[in-house]
């Protein structure tokens, strides 16, 4: 997890201990992320961090996390995954 | 054809077929804003069809179609009355699904112009309604992504989801192979989930070990934001497996054995192998191994109805065409049979009988297939009301269109060619036929409102279809005297009312004095009559001035089956098509009249009828005998009754017909050929032409 200015860029392949911690991190300072990247070459872990994502955008709309506004995911770990998820 | 192209032919097939039955129906609506059945119905076609749009990367589309679900969406929930004044957005709407979908499949870079137009007012209508009437203009958007995410948040959201779980359903139904199985997956997973080990991705892990292909959606609906988020729950509440797999449906369930049996639901989806289903929600089909609570049962209900409205088999027209020339085998072989001497002249009685069963069951058979390419006139009639419509705006006239024999039965194959000869005569009708104005009508004693009848029905075993208007009629001086100018016919000639008629079909031919963009350039009615007669039709013109047109389109029942007369003539077998046959008689000789240069008559009961020979028609070398030595033929033609002189009568039986070769095709005076059951081939007669060559061979 890199903070860089107001950009936060994540790994996808958070375990559910680091996707907790992810939380807690992000909680006090949801105001002050203006971006969630995500790191490319990841893999999602667990259905959490996807969770998460969507509620960081729900609490703040404006907040930019491109990798939920894709929809779709596509992993030979996991076959092709999408979300529908309205803001 | 790859297993992909094929996937997306059947898609455009299908999404042709919604839109068309969407430019039907949202005609009906607007004639009856108040069915919400009916609107319903709109609403589901636009929802499947956004859908498949989406599935195959049709986004211009799917992205207008969106929009327009939505506005659909809000009346058939709120059951608000659509007002007069959006009637027509919902008509211009599906006028740029149409154009539209032409655009995504010639991949056109440019939209149709009304595009933006019509998008932005669709746009606009939802959000003054989402607005309690007030109309908020949209602003460009800096994320329009989620702008049209948020117009759907709300609305449907689930609907969203099951559509495109059925879509990959669908989708992989008909890529399935061979030995693998399909599944549709549901999990809901308790809040607990993460606790007790479980995650919606384990399983996803699981199954794609053995899956050859699998595709999951996530509803993330009802996540709630962070006040109320915990990660360490499950918020998911459901995720939508899709999963093709050799395995059965015991070892894919086992990979949920250590969940509660309400957090999962394995269902396998049956693959038919020819039957397509015809809407994206395919629920009905799907065999449950476990059931859980279902919350969309009220939704799926309400898809089923639909599927169940639309228990068609999809087959391929080459199949088809390939099918009926098979039976035109079979028939062949059957009239072979029944016909050999040697078979005849076995003297047993079980062996007759099963020579008349067979021909029996072969008849029953080659009607039945011939069925299948019988299709109801209903769908053209319907596309027709929309161009009445149009024509009837543009031109400003009021009018009521009439519709009869719906009905009415006509080969598929001709359906194909009829629409663009009944446009053409349907707008020539509204712009010419009618009176220009209602002070025109209304100084003619007419009502205001002119009538437009469309109408088809069975005659003398053909199929007419006609369109009538109560208009001013045709002038019969005027399109004289225009053809004279034109130098269509030179004024000598004696004309019949009917031949008169014929004249404004000719090329180059219009009496209309201003050109107008729906008729009047001197294109078309020609064109019309070109596309009649390779139908093996023609085209009948009745008017009365001051009283209105009928334009006939009359047609052969079908394009690939005869009932035929079998007659000898000078040696040579040919077929009469027996529709035509009034009846046929060995006249005496004190009815036979010759005229000098007029050729021979016959006297049928007050009636001259002239003698056609076969022989001098196809210039056959025989002995010339007297017609009361052989036998008339009576038949029926549009220039009247004629007697065809014939050796003898053989038989009558159904033939196939087969294509001539091109030296062949240019003798008008043969529509075709057979192949007879001992394996001959005789001529089949085109008896409207018979008569001409009789006079010109006379001359």
């Amino acid at each position: 997890m890199q903070f860089d200015g107001d950009a936060l860029t994540i790994d996808l392949n958070m375990s559910m201990e680091e996707v907790r911690e992810f939380e807690q991190f992000v909680r006090p300072r949801i105001d002050y992320i203006e971006t969630i990247e995500v790191d490319e070459g990841g893999i999602l872990k667990n259905s959490a961090l996807l969770a998460l994502l969507v509620s960081l955008k729900r609490t703040r709309p404006e907040l930019k996390i491109p990798f939920l506004e894709r929809g779709v995911s596509t992993t030979g770990m996991y076959g092709t995954l999408h979300w529908i998820c309205y803001e | 054809m790859t297993k992909q192209e094929q996937v997306k032919a059947i898609f455009i097939e299908e999404a042709g077929e919604i839109i068309e039955k969407l430019d039907v129906d949202i005609l009906r609506f607007e004639e009856n804003s108040a069915d919400f059945d009916l609107l319903n119905e709109i609403f589901r076609g636009v929802h499947t069809l956004k859908g498949n749009a989406n599935a195959f990367g049709f986004t211009r589309l799917g992205e207008f179609v969106h929009h327009f679900e939505d506005v659909l969406d809000h009346y058939r929930s709120s059951k608000e009355e659509v007002e007069e004044h959006h009637l027509e957005l919902f008509v211009g709407s599906v006028d740029i699904i149409k154009e539209v979908m032409t655009c995504e499949l010639d991949a056109l870079p440019d939209l149709p112009s009304d595009y933006g137009e019509c998008l932005f007012k669709i746009k606009n209508l939802i959000s003054s309604k989402r607005n309690g009437g007030v109309l908020v203009v949209e602003v460009q958007s800096q994320e329009p992504m989620m702008i049209d995410l948020a117009s759907e948040f709300g609305l449907n959201c689930d609907d969203q989801f099951e559509s495109d779980m059925a879509n990959s359903i669908q989708i992989h139904q008909m890529s399935q192979e061979e030995g693998l199985n399909l599944y549709r997956i549901d999990l809901t997973l308790d809040r607990d989930a993460y606790k007790r080990g479980f995650d919606h991705l384990l399983f996803l892990g699981l199954l794609k070990e053995k899956a050859v292909s699998l595709e999951s959606f996530f509803n993330l609906e009802n996540i709630q934001p962070l006040e109320s988020f915990n990660s360490d729950e499950n918020a998911i509440v459901h995720a939508g497996i899709v999963l093709l797999t050799p395995q059965s449906a015991e070892e894919v369930s086992e990979n949920f054995e250590f969940l509660f049996d309400h957090e999962y639901a394995v269902k396998t989806i049956p693959l038919p192998a020819a039957e397509k289903v015809q809407t994206p929600l395919v629920e009905e089909p799907l065999i449950e191994m476990r059931a859980g609570e279902d919350r969309r049962a009220s939704d799926r209900r309400e898809t089923g109805s639909v599927t169940a409205s639309k228990s068609t088999i999809r087959i391929d027209t080459f199949k088809l065409d390939e099918l009926f020339d098979s039976v035109g085998e079979l028939v062949i072989a059957q009239n072979f049979i029944a016909q050999n001497e040697k078979i005849s002249a076995i003297e047993d009685e079980s062996i007759s009988r099963t020579i008349e069963t067979l021909s029996k069951i072969t008849k029953r058979i080659q009607d039945r297939v011939m069925s299948l390419r019988m299709v109801a006139i209903r769908d053209t009639f319907d596309k027709m009301k929309r161009v009445v419509r149009d024509t009837s705006k543009k031109t400003g006239k009021e009018l009521h269109l009439n519709v009869q024999g719906e009905e009415t039965e006509i080969d598929k194959t001709m359906i194909d060619s009829l629409s663009d000869p009944l446009i053409h005569i349907i707008r020539n009708a509204i712009d010419h036929g009618l009176e220009a104005d209602a002070t025109e009508r209304l100084a003619a004693g007419k009502k205001v409102e002119g009538n437009i009848t469309l109408r088809a029905y069975h005659k003398s075993g053909s199929i007419v279809i006609s369109v009538s208007d109560d208009g001013r009629g045709i002038n019969k001086d005027k399109v004289y005297r225009k053809a004279i100018e034109r130098g269509i016919i030179s004024g000598d000639e004696n004309l019949t009312d009917s031949q008169i008629f014929g004249l404004i079909m000719q090329p180059g031919f219009s009496t209309a004095d201003a050109i107008s963009d729906l008729s009047g350039r001197g294109v078309g009615l020609d064109v019309v009559k070109t596309s009649i007669e390779k139908l093996r039709g023609k085209i009948e013109i009745e008017s009365k001035e001051g009283e209105g047109t009928t334009f006939s389109m009359v047609l052969p029942l079908t394009l690939a089956i005869i009932d035929g007369m079998l007659v000898q003539a000078a040696g040579e077998i040919y077929i009469i098509p027996t529709l035509s046959v009034v009846e046929s008689f060995r006249p005496e000789q004190e009815i036979v009249h010759a005229l000098k240069e007029k050729g021979e008559f016959v006297s049928l009961r007050g009636q001259h009828l002239p003698i056609i020979r076969l022989s001098d028609i196809f210039e056959l070398s025989t002995q010339r005998i007297e017609p009361w030595e052989g036998i008339l033929v009576c038949v029926e033609t549009e220039s009247g009754r004629i007697a065809i002189m014939v050796d003898e009568l053989v038989g009558r039986q159904q033939v196939v017909i087969k294509p001539l070769g091109k030296s062949l095709a240019k003798l008008k005076e043969i529509s075709g050929g057979a192949i007879l059951g001992s394996g001959d081939i005789a001529l089949i007669l085109n008896v409207d032409e018979l008569r001409p060559l009789m006079e010109a061979t006379n001359v």
